[in-house]
Formats: structure tokens, sequence, C-alpha cells
């Protein structure tokens, strides 16, 4: 630990001398800016990275290429802090940020949250979300309440759409052909991916642009048999059939439409449709034995979820009276996810529905406003805001016993007024307190706060202290199971409140400029607390007869610190990442816990580099997932708690992307080089507890592509 | 820029005509298999005909004709048996068609069985011949013209799917299956020498003597810390329950003494009516509505059982005498219809017992609970049906166990043997590589193995398994 810090300051303290020697002349500002990155992420206006209060993580639209990324999923398994967790089974991924799960992150387009299957803005099955029309991944981490509301408690992360082109007309077709894992076929296997963008300015004004992409990915067998699959030499089931990563085939349309006065006034308003198809094939088959004819008829329960999303998103903004910026959305959103159970008769191929219903849908209106620049002062600005969201969601497979009580429907109608100000008493300090009343249909007010100071710090050095709050609502699964027989007594609880997360991070960075401004280095290094509090455990309400119920009850907290350096010389482009972070569990449900914290490291660089001459880009992706530790408990011995570690592991990415005749994009690259599937879960401590060998799966292993893109542009 | 456009044109065609090629389902094509549903049956003198089943071992995909042929063992068709369709030049043809898993032709009987002494008569059929597909299994039937005991078959107990509403009383000798409601009846009370009295575990009911012996003065408010012990997965609530081996000198109710004062009353937890919701597939809803308390006394009198009942609340009661029943294990009685009800078959004529079921497991920290099973299966041990388990291993599997295999020491007479142990939930099916070994009160020795847990769609409640006659 000590070891840690003592490398994090020597590595601030060298790059500081350094600096002396760069930095003495007076920068040109305007340069600096061009290469500056701008955000938009909490921000009042869009501003440059080096200005914004808080700390922006940007993935570039160029990351995004050179990681052939065609949705979320693809590209956040390079990020710091954050895991991309996939539930193959339901063809689902999730991302993961501090420990915490998917409901904890608040995933946004434009600003505003997306709908999912699962929640609104949260829970969200991060390969539905696609990128081909993206400008930049904005990530911040921390609880960001005030900003954005509900659920936004260990980070968030916002897409920013591209909404203009340079060109008349841009046509973009592209192809995608991708291994999955070893596992190739021109039609039944690998991922194979099509997708066709036009966009149009019909004046200096008006620009629209379309999109339809495919995405079919044909699953991962792995060491599974496919759908005909049984076990011919006896009746008894071996587990192989099926896939290890369900197929599943996505459909993405988009429509924007921008309205620019190019004065004080823009619009736009954005169509998303979006289909998703997942087959699942049961591991169980039953043989159906016949005695008589010594025959067997063998049968499995298949599934297919089929997904759809609209998506609508109005914006305006702009000036009033040449003084007061306003920027208003309005955005409706539905979701449904539809499930189909059927009986497949692998021997003759027929199938037999046995059910089919809504499994879980969700619509929801939301509505943000914010207001800024009321007065014009160097010294302060402030912002007032409103926003509404209406929340209307149903989950299945919340009763197991009854499928009449299977379905709940729930809604969450909040509406929230915010304000900030951003205060700069002299040039060296500024913050920006900021404040939410949240009123919700479900909960008691809400109340959310933030503090955000930057210091410029002699030598260059800017110091951010970044403190926030945001509640993370319960979900359907607290709020409403029922597994009530006469053995057992698990129910949902209706008046769960809301959990409490609240963070506060520091960053210490610096940008060293050579006098040229070729190179570019910028450190930075970040420390943290987070904590929710009041988080829902499921509990034993009875002893007599034995009765669960979920209570909030638990605390989960984390500390951690990072170094990140970023660092850029003409072509070359580099950063590295090191993150060293703690986690603690105060689990007052259980009789007995250990809240020790548990270390973990990740670590992750990327390289590009540019060859100019051959139009050639080459780039490496790294990142590495150290050891993770969690308690378990005994089996059978409740009162013994072990340490279970997941191994560490590496995604490595790699690509080079070549353009041809100037318009012909070919990049060609590999995923998870290092081959990951699945990672040894091990129940450390050996010996007479260690129950066998577990594993998670987390990759379908190495995988190729190659992408053939065509910029027509005239 | 015109060899962009032929570029742009190429990936433009490529990118219409990617899309996948249809799902074909063809499955895995199979032979078309039928065979007779049993091997035998033994025609008694009462019986005048027969439907003698055929079945397919799959959706017969086109329609096709079943010939069959016979061999007589002292029985002459046309004079002692016929059949429906007829024989022709000594082969019967049996249409059957596209869509159906099964078929039948009629068996009717002409003349009675030989009496004792005379040569044993039978006769025997074949499937000989079947279109477009083959016979195999279940070659063969035999009509005995004299009693003997079932060589064997499959049996689907029809348990009554998820909620498990029935008790199906197997009788393997006859292959005949006996079909009770199982909230028919909630009190058994025992036909041999003792005075016992047992509970209906199917509905997870349970018994607490209390100090009290007039039935009138027990009251709600006396038994409210009793109640709480009196559940499912509570500490302790097994004693509230019959033993689940079976022995009657372990019931959760006393034997009931001669001396009049002797005999207290008992608590009565009523358990769960029978389950209505329709679960998940794969999934039991066995337990509905709890049909909450009452108390009892019983005495005996003049040989007879006498039951005094009443509602928990109610300062009155009713009494009823109930009679043994020699032929039976138990003489059957509802406190809810307040009626004597027929459940069990006569004593030696059944086996098992496929119903919901209360065992009573070790608790994880300590103690015991009762807990309710479905799918259960108990052995008729009244009647001393005795029976073992058998692990198969490479040498020995259920195929080739024979009569010389049996280990008469392995044998016991506790109803749970079979249990829960031949299912595996999580997996839903049967447990592999178990079977069982049974001896039943006639001394008929069978090897026994599960076959399904569930239907072909998954549905939970429909057990079903083989058996086949050792000696």
């Amino acid at each position: 630990m000590k070891y840690l810090l003592s490398t994090l300051l020597l590595t601030l303290l060298t790059g500081s001398f350094y600096a002396q020697e760069t930095n003495e002349k007076k920068k040109d500002s305007l340069k600096q800016n061009q290469l500056e990155e701008v955000v938009l992420t909490g921000q009042y206006n869009p501003q440059s990275v080096n200005k914004s209060v808080f700390e922006v993580e940007v993935l570039t639209q160029e990351d995004i290429k050179l990681l052939a990324g065609n949705n979320l999923a693809d590209v956040l398994t390079q990020t710091l802090n954050m895991n991309v967790v996939p539930q193959a089974g339901e063809g689902r991924s999730g991302i993961e940020q501090f420990g915490f799960s998917s409901g904890y992150v608040k995933i946004l387009v434009d600003n505003i949250p997306i709908v999912g299957d699962e929640g609104f803005g949260n829970a969200i099955d991060v390969t539905q979300i696609n990128l081909d029309d993206i400008q930049q991944i904005e990530i911040i981490e921390g609880s960001m309440g005030v900003q954005y509301g509900a659920d936004a408690v260990t980070g968030v992360v916002n897409i920013i759409t591209k909404k203009s082109s340079d060109h008349r007309w841009q046509i973009t077709p592209y192809l995608q052909e991708e291994t999955v894992g070893s596992e190739y076929g021109w039609f039944d296997e690998g991922r194979h991916i099509q997708s066709l963008k036009i966009g149009h300015n019909f004046s200096n004004k008006w620009y629209a642009q379309a999109l339809y992409t495919r995405n079919d990915f044909k699953g991962f067998l792995n060491n599974l048999k496919g759908k005909d699959y049984y076990n011919q030499n006896e009746p008894v089931n071996d587990s192989l059939r099926g896939y290890e990563w369900l197929p599943k085939e996505q459909n993405t349309f988009k429509g924007l439409v921008n309205f620019n006065n190019q004065k004080h006034f823009r619009a736009f308003y954005k169509f998303e449709y979006f289909t998703e198809e997942t087959l699942g094939f049961a591991n169980l088959v039953r043989f159906n034995e016949n005695s008589a004819t010594q025959t067997v008829n063998p049968t499995a329960n298949d599934e297919i979820f089929r997904s759809e999303r609209f998506y609508h998103h109005l914006n305006v903004s702009g000036k009033i009276e040449r003084q007061v910026n306003y920027n208003i959305s309005a955005s409706y959103q539905e979701q449904l996810k539809n499930y189909e159970q059927f009986t497949y008769y692998l021997n003759t191929g027929e199938k037999e529905q046995l059910d089919k219903y809504d499994y879980n849908t969700r619509n929801g209106f939301f509505s943000r406003g914010t207001f800024s620049n009321f007065f014009n002062s160097k010294k302060a600005n402030f912002e007032i805001g409103y926003e509404t969201q209406l929340d209307e969601g149903t989950q299945s497979g919340l009763a197991l016993q009854d499928i009449s009580q299977r379905n709940k429907k729930n809604t969450y109608n909040t509406y929230s007024g915010f304000a900030s100000s951003e205060i700069k008493p002299n040039s060296t300090f500024s913050f920006r307190p900021g404040f939410r009343l949240m009123m919700s249909s479900r909960f008691n007010p809400e109340y959310v706060a933030s503090l955000s100071t930057k210091i410029n710090l002699p030598r260059n050095y800017q110091l951010r202290i970044i403190a926030g709050t945001a509640p993370k609502l319960p979900d359907f699964e607290q709020l409403f199971t029922y597994m009530v027989d006469s053995n057992h007594n698990v129910q949902g609880n209706e008046n769960l409140n809301p959990e409490n997360g609240k963070s506060v991070f520091l960053h210490l960075k610096k940008t060293f400029w050579s006098k040229d401004y070729e190179l570019k280095y910028r450190p930075k290094l970040s420390a943290w607390y987070l904590d929710v509090d009041d988080k829902i455990d499921l509990i034993v309400v009875s002893n007599s007869p034995l009765a669960y119920r979920y209570e909030n009850i638990d605390l989960h907290r984390t500390w951690g610190l990072s170094l990140r350096n970023n660092l850029s010389y003409k072509n070359f482009r580099t950063n590295l990442g090191i993150s060293f972070s703690g986690q603690s569990q105060i689990l007052n449900a259980s009789e007995n816990y250990n809240d020790d914290y548990l270390y973990a490291v990740q670590v992750n660089t990327n390289v590009s580099y540019t060859v100019d001459k051959w139009n050639t880009t080459f780039s490496g992706f790294f990142k590495y997932n150290g050891p993770t530790y969690q308690f378990v408990y005994d089996a059978e011995n409740q009162n013994e708690i072990s340490r279970s570690k997941l191994e560490g592991y590496g995604w490595l990415n790699t690509s080079i992307r070549k353009t041809f005749f100037e318009d012909l994009e070919v990049t060609l690259g590999a995923r998870n080089v290092l081959d990951i599937t699945r990672v040894n879960l091990s129940n450390g401590q050996g010996g007479a507890h260690s129950s066998g060998a577990q594993s998670q799966l987390l990759g379908y292993g190495r995988s190729y592509f190659l992408k053939l893109l065509y910029n027509l542009n005239f | 820029m015109k060899y962009k456009f032929h570029l742009f044109s190429l990936l433009l065609i490529a990118f219409l005509t990617a899309c996948s090629d249809d799902d074909n389902d063809t499955g895995i094509s199979n032979e078309f298999v039928v065979a007779f549903e049993n091997q035998n049956y033994s025609f008694t003198n009462s019986d005048t005909e027969r439907e003698i089943n055929l079945v397919f071992s799959e959706e017969a995909s086109q329609s096709g004709t079943i010939r069959i042929t016979y061999t007589e063992n002292g029985l002459i068709y046309g004079t002692d048996f016929s059949t429906t369709p007829q024989a022709n030049s000594g082969i019967i043809e049996i249409p059957f068609e596209a869509g159906t898993t099964g078929t039948s032709f009629t068996f009717e009987k002409l003349t009675p069985n030989p009496i004792e002494g005379e040569e044993l008569e039978s006769v025997t059929f074949l499937i000989a011949e079947v279109t477009n597909g083959i016979s195999q299994g279940n070659t063969t039937f035999t009509a005995n013209y004299f009693d003997a005991a079932s060589a064997g078959g499959s049996v689907a107990p029809e348990l009554g799917g998820p909620n498990q509403g029935n008790q199906v009383y197997v009788d393997l000798s006859t292959g005949t299956e006996k079909i009770v409601e199982r909230d028919r009846w909630d009190l058994a009370f025992y036909s041999k020498n003792e005075f016992r009295v047992k509970l209906n575990s199917s509905l997870f009911m349970m018994a607490a003597a209390l100090e009290e012996t007039n039935i009138d003065n027990v009251m709600a408010n006396d038994v409210l810390q009793l109640q709480n012990q009196m559940q499912l997965l509570q500490d302790g609530s097994n004693e509230y329950v019959d033993d689940p081996s079976g022995s009657i000198s372990e019931t959760a109710i006393d034997e009931v003494s001669n001396t009049i004062e002797e005999n207290k009353v008992y608590l009565i937890n009523m358990g769960n009516e029978v389950g209505t919701n329709t679960p998940e597939v794969g999934s039991v809803a066995v337990a509905g509505d709890y049909r909450g308390w009452m108390k009892i006394r019983i005495h005996q009198e003049n040989g007879e059982y006498v039951l005094q009942y009443a509602d928990l609340e109610a300062s009155t009661h009713q009494e009823v005498s109930i009679a043994k029943s020699p032929e039976y294990n138990f003489t059957f009685f509802s406190l809810v219809n307040e009626t004597i009800v027929d459940v069990e078959p006569q004593a030696t004529q059944w086996d098992l017992n496929f119903s919901v079921f209360v065992e009573v497991l070790d608790l994880p920290e300590g103690g015991q609970t009762a807990y309710g099973f479905s799918d259960y299966v108990a052995t008729n041990v009244l009647a001393e049906t005795k029976a073992y388990e058998v692990s198969a291993n490479e040498n020995l599997n259920y195929q080739n166990f024979a009569l010389e295999d049996i280990d008469e020491n392995e044998f016991e007479i506790d109803q749970r043997v079979i249990g829960s142990n031949w299912r595996d939930v999580f997996s839903q099916s049967v447990t592999p590589n178990l079977f069982y070994v049974i001896e039943d009160p006639d001394g008929n020795l069978y090897k026994l193995r599960f076959t399904a847990l569930v239907n072909e769609n998954g549905v939970r409640g429909y057990p079903s398994f083989e058996y086949s006659l050792l000696n």
C-alpha cells in the first residue's frame, strides 16, 4: 500500500520536474484548446475538459473506431473501475462500476436516461446501445444525483451522438465480420454486422440523418453442442445441449433532424426503433422414455426473448433575450420484452408453445430543462432546472408458484427541481454547490446535494474536490418478489426506501506541454470514497416459521486511488491508468459478517500510432483486472466466512486500420487476444472448504474482426 | 472516382445480400417404433373384453397398418377368444392415422378360465410388420386365462399435474392404479390390533396433545404458543407429524387408550388445501389456502373408535363412532365432510403410494423440522411391502439386474426407501442410475426404475416408471 502511494507520488514529482522545463514559455491557449476535449456531461455549456468542474473521462470516436465498437459492451471493457459483466445465459451484459452492479450506474444518451427492460437509465443491457452515430462517450465517476437524479450513484455514462456533418451528403455503409472465439461460419456462427448511414445537409440550417444497423450474433457454443444435441448413450441428461452464450439478432433504426439557425436557437429530434431477438436453449433435455418401444422422444423447453424499443427525443436550446441560456429536452421511450416458451422436439424439430407473455415492459416520459446565465458575471453563474420522469414498468417472474401473480406493474413518477451555482471568487478558485429536491409518487421527498470545488494550484496543478449524493431506487425484485408456499417464504417489501449513495472524489492533475506543443502529457491522481447506505438486502424476518423479506439495512463502501496518464506526441497517443480500490460491506442483515476491506487493482493502457504515409493506424488496448475477492459463507456452517477469489485476467484488443483510396476504411483486429473465457473463482481457503473449482464466464475467447467501411461524401 | 463507385456498389450488394439462412428445423430423423403397452394381462372370469393398446415412439407422420400374428397355447381363435378387427388368415390388421401416438384392438374373451388343476391356457400376440416402421421393446403381448402376476410395464400415475391433487395407489402385480383426491380424508384409523390414528400428511396436517381431556374446554387462546410451533420449517415441528418411516407405533397422536380419561384432546393443524395456482413450468403449487385449526379427542369403545371433533373456537362438539375395516390398513374419515370415506385399496392390493408427503429434515443450525415434499413415493409398509435402492454401476444396471442379484439383507420395511430420492428437482428429472427392488405382499419380486418427473413439456406432477417381474 505504502509502496503504491510512493510510486504514485514519484510519478507526479518526476512529471513536475519535466514540466518545469517545458512550461516556462507562455502558452498559446488557442492551440491548446484545439487539442482539448470538449465535454457536456454535468456542464452548463459544452466546455473543455480542463475547465469543467467535474472530472470527465472521454472515449473518443477514434477510440471506438479502433475498437470496432458496435455497441457499448464492445468498448467499456477498457474503462478503469468498470467491468462489463455478461449474463451470457440471458444474452444480456451489464456494467459494474466500483464493484456495484449496473443498477447503480446511470446511462444517458445525449444527456437523458435511456430506457431498458429493467430500468429507466439504470440496469441497462449495454449490448443494446448501438454506437454507430456516436461522437464520444463521457464517463464520470461519483454520485451525480443533483445533475442526473436517482440511480446515478457510482457514476454516469453519457453517450453523445453526432448531429452534424461537414458534407452535403454523407453515405456510410459498412460491413463487419467477426469470429466468436474460434467459431465462425458464413451463416450460422460468428457475428455479422451490416450498417448503412446517410446524412444530408439540406441547408446550412437543416441536417438530417438516417441509420440502419443489423447485428447478428450467432452465439457461442464453447463446449456445448447446439440445439439438436442430446446424450445418445443413455437417457441421462449431460447438460451439453444449447449455447454458452445465447445467439441474438439486433436491428437498429435511427433518425435525426437537426435545426440550427446559426444564431441562438438549436433544436433536434431523434428517433430510434430497436429490435432484438434472443434465443434461449435449455441445457436440460427430457428424454421422455417410452418403456414399451424402448425409445426416447427428447424434448427441451426453449425460449425466445423479443425486445422492442422506441425512443423519441426532442431537444431545444438557445438564448432568451440574448441572455438566459436554456436547454430543454423531452423524451418518450418504451421498451417491451416479450417472452415465449415452447417445447422443442429434438427428433422432429416440432415446436409446441407453452407460454407467451410480456415479460418486462417499460415506458417512460422524461423531460429536463435547465436555465442558466441569468446575469453577466465572471464570478458567478447560476443554473436552475427541472426534471420530470414518469416511469411505468412491469416485471415478470416474481412469483414462481402462481403465474397469475408473476407480473407486477410499478410506477415511479418523480418530479425534481434542482439548482446549482458556479462561483469563481478569483482565478484560482471556483466551486459549485448544487441541490435537488425529488418528489415522487412512491417515496418521501429526497434531498440530494453536491459540492464541487476546483482549485488552480501553483505550477498549473488543478485540484478538484467533488462531493455528491444520489438515491438508488429499489428494484422490482426487492419490492414485489413473492415466493411463498408451505416450505418457503421470501417476500418483497413495498415499503422499502431508496438507498443512499454518497461520494467524495479528489482529482489532482496537470497538463504538460512541450515547447512546440507537439507533446502533451497529462497525469491525474484521484482518490475517492463512495458508500451506499440503507442498501437493500434480504433478511430473515422470522425464524418460526422461517421467512425472508427485503429491508433497507446494509452499508457498502469503497475507497480507492487511481493514477491516469495521458500522453500524445504527434501521431502517437498513449494512456496508462492504474487504480487501486478497496470494498467493504457491513451486512447488518447477517448475524455475522466480515467488513474488512477487500482490495483489487486494475490497470488500463492503450497505444495508437498513425503512419501518415500508409494511412494506417495501429492500436492496442489493454486492461488488466487484478484478482478480486469476496467474502462467502460456508454452505453448511453460516458462521464460517471465507474469501473467494476471482483470478485476475486481461482484455487485450488490437487493430490495424488502413484507409484505401481515401474513402475505404479497412479495420482488421482481434478482440480478447488473451483468449479469456471462464475465469476461475476459487474459495481461497483450500482444505476442507474448497468446494470445488467454480468459474465465471467473462468472454468468448479470442476473436478476429474485419470491418469494411466506405465513406461516400460529396 | 469511378472505381470508388464500383467499390461502393460492391459493398452495397454485399450489404443487401448478407442475410441469414432460414432455420430449417429438420431435427434428427428417427425410426418409427410400435410396441404393446404391456407385456401381459391375466384375465379373470369376470372379464369379457379388453382393449389391447399399442403405443408409438412418436406421433405417426403418416397413416399405415400394423400386422399382428398370434401363437395359440391351448386357446383357439373364434372359440375361446376373438378380436376386433378380426383376424384374417392368422393376421390382424390394425390401421393407424397420421398424427396419432397409439392405437388398439379389442380382445374378446369367449370362454371362462380353466378350473384349477387344468392346463394353463394363453395366447401370445406378435407385432409382425409396421408400415414404414419397426417393432421393438414389447413386441409381444400374452393374454393369460389364469391368475399370474404382471410381467411389468410402464405406469404414469396421475398425480394431477403441478398441484398434485391426487394420491395414487399402484399395485405392481396387477398393473392397476387407484386415484384418490388427497383432500378426501383427514384422519385414518388403523384396522389391526392397535388403536392408532394417522394424519393426512399430504395436506401438511399436524397434531399436538393438550393437557385437557374435555374437548369443549379448549379455546383458541390456550394454544397460541403451540400454533406457532406447529408449522413446517419450524424447529421442533417434527414432533407434531407422524413418523415418516410409516411405523404405526410412531404416530403424532398417541395410541388410543382403553382408559377413557387417559385420552387427551389434540390440537389439529388442518394444513393446506390442495393448491389451485398455476405455477411456472417446472414448479409445483401444491399448497393452497390454510385450512385452519380443529380439536379432536379419540377413545375406544367396544372395539371401535369414538371420535369427538370441533372447530377450535367451538364450545360444543360432534361425536362419531368409527369401526375398523379388517380388509384394509385403515378406515378413513373426513373432518371436513364429517363422513367415512373410501381411500386406500385393500391392504395387500397396493404397493406404492404417490403423494405429497411430510418428511422430517435436519435443520442446518441443529434441530429437526417437518418439511413438505412433492412427488413423494411411499411403500405400503403396513402390508410389509419391502424395498431397497440400487445404485447402478459398470456391471450392474437396471437392464441386466436379475433375480440372483437380489440381496435379501438389503430389504427394508420403511415407506421412505423410494421417497424423494428418485427425483432431482434441479435438473427436473429422475436421479440418474438409481433403481429399486420391491417385494410385494404376495412375494412377487420386481425391479423398478423411474423414467420421468415431468411431462414432455416440462410440467411437474407427471411421474412415470417402468418395472419388470424378476421371479
